[in-house]
């Protein structure tokens, strides 16, 4: 029943997604509509796969660190994409792509600090020092970013900003093939790790007795969310909430087991942004509102709802 | 950015000149305390800068001059903008896209040059649109403030290329040391849009 009415949910979404926006397009033109065509259909398909990454990211991080509040741009990856991009603007590089390229190898950059600050004690990577080590390279980062912006005389610059907030205004059926292409691999490690996952929450000791090789799974579950975060900041700018608050919904309905949690947090992430998306450009039209700013004005009551739901039963 | 107030007073000027924003209002009372005469200016639309040149020539002891200069700019301000012939939609950045409104000094530039931005309902000087609705209000131009002779680099992305502007490469690039802002060569802005937008 809960598996039918999300999958309900998400076709609706993206049905929604590509029949509503800002231009008036007749539903009997629909399917020959260039806005449709080229906008709207590569934008719900792209918001789809950037709020599943990110609902399966944020799901594995708080497993991994053991922390409710963990969010995948927790780890330092917003920070590292941020100064990535300011430099793609300040340094003037060329093409169409240099803003997301470089905001990916920032992001990259700052996940191999975090990830070598994460083995600071050793051999075994400690989830407490991976969660500071990426507050601090994020706020490291972003201070080196506010430090080129102040500096810099390029009025740009201050636009960084803008795109780190972004959302999906960039979507074409370019960086869909892109995501298509890239997401499916972190996200078949983060599934195969769904038990050791389960095992992990028993605490690290006993998830070894059990038979889970507890190092090997904690390296490939941070650096495959990790991985996932930073395309999906790479294509679509820092998008907050889906990783925090989906897979939180996602336990309170689906219980603590990551071989259906995953799945659900894919696609309760996919179906939360492109439904997200879609008030982002209708709402105000003509104007748009950041997606993000959406994403917590409908995740944080659900949120909150079904945490009472949840408390009193 | 909020100015080095240690640095300007350190040189000893007569006046400072700042532009009406949160941080410099703090910054001009400070330098008040130190005794340096401030003045804020409010520089955002053609309607300012007379005021502004009259304030300066009062302030510099040269009110003739600026009384002459706040003339010419009250009329540029107070003409009535010609008919328009062709449409426009200033994009300042692509992603998200941030389009020029009404509020702003280039919407009055666009206005006087005989162009009607398709943003004109919008009554902010800037604010955030969808994509498709820059195709859907299909502009004939595209103007963008830019130093360099090339169009910008979101021409040449995918989802842009639904704007029929941009495939058909009808870009305006400004220089922004005389479109960016207003100021007195206003006039020749105008004059220099009217005569690109006839081409």
């Amino acid at each position: 029943m809960r598996w039918t009415l999300l999958v309900i949910a998400a076709v609706l979404a993206l049905v929604l997604s590509v029949v509503l926006g800002p231009a008036a397009v007749p539903l009997g033109e629909l399917l020959r509509s260039d806005i449709v065509w080229n906008l709207r259909a590569p934008r719900a398909v792209l918001a789809f796969l950037v709020g599943g990454s990110l609902g399966v990211a944020g799901a594995g991080l708080q497993a991994l660190v053991r922390n409710p509040l963990a969010d995948p741009f927790l780890l330092g990856l917003s920070g590292g994409a941020g100064l990535g991009a300011v430099l793609a603007i300040a340094l003037h590089l060329p093409g169409p792509w240099a803003l997301p390229i470089a905001a990916f190898i920032g992001a990259l950059a700052a996940l191999g600090l975090v990830y070598r600050l994460g083995l600071i004690g050793g051999a075994s990577l400690d989830p407490r020092i991976l969660l500071l080590g990426g507050v601090a390279i994020g706020a490291f980062a972003a201070a080196i970013t506010t430090a080129i912006v102040s500096l810099a005389d390029a009025a740009e610059l201050r636009n960084a900003f803008l795109w780190l907030w972004g959302g999906l205004s960039g979507a074409s059926w370019d960086s869909v093939l892109l995501v298509a292409l890239y997401a499916p691999i972190p996200l078949v490690v983060l599934f195969a790790a769904s038990r050791p996952l389960d095992l992990l929450a028993l605490g690290e000791e006993s998830a070894s007795y059990l038979g889970a090789d507890v190092e090997a799974v904690k390296r490939r579950v941070y650096l495959a969310a990790s991985l996932l975060t930073a395309a999906a900041v790479a294509v679509s700018g820092v998008i907050g909430f889906v990783g925090l608050v989906v897979p939180h919904i996602a336990r309170l309905t689906w219980g603590h087991r990551h071989r259906s949690l995953l799945p659900a947090a894919f696609i309760g992430g996919g179906a939360l942004l492109a439904f997200a998306d879609t008030l982002a450009r209708t709402v105000v039209a003509p104007r748009e509102l950041p997606v993000g700013v959406v994403t917590a004005l409908i995740g944080v009551p659900v949120f909150a709802l079904l945490l009472r739901r949840w408390t009193i039963a | 950015m909020p100015p080095n107030v240690e640095a300007v007073a350190a040189r000893h000027p007569d006046l400072v000149v700042l532009y009406n924003t949160g941080p410099n209002v703090t910054a001009a009372k400070q330098l008040e305390r130190m005794g340096i005469r401030t003045v804020l200016l409010d520089l955002n639309r053609l309607e300012d800068l007379g005021p502004a040149a009259r304030t300066l020539g009062r302030l510099t002891g040269l009110e003739q001059r600026a009384e002459s200069l706040a003339t010419v700019m009250d009329s540029l301000a107070g003409r009535p903008p010609p008919t328009s012939r062709t449409s426009i939609a200033f994009v300042v950045w692509d992603n998200p896209p941030i389009i020029i409104g009404h509020g702003s000094y280039l919407d009055q530039l666009a206005a006087q040059a005989g162009a009607r931005n398709v943003f004109g309902d919008i009554s902010a000087p800037s604010a955030q649109v969808s994509l498709e609705t820059i195709v859907a209000r299909d502009p004939q131009w595209i103007a963008v403030l830019s130093d360099s002779a090339v169009p910008p680099a979101f021409a040449r992305r995918r989802e842009w290329r639904a704007v029929r502007a941009v495939r058909e490469g009808h870009f305006l690039l400004l220089p922004g040391s005389l479109f960016g802002r207003p100021g007195p060569r206003s006039g020749e802005a105008i004059t220099q849009l009217r005569a690109r937008l006839a081409r």
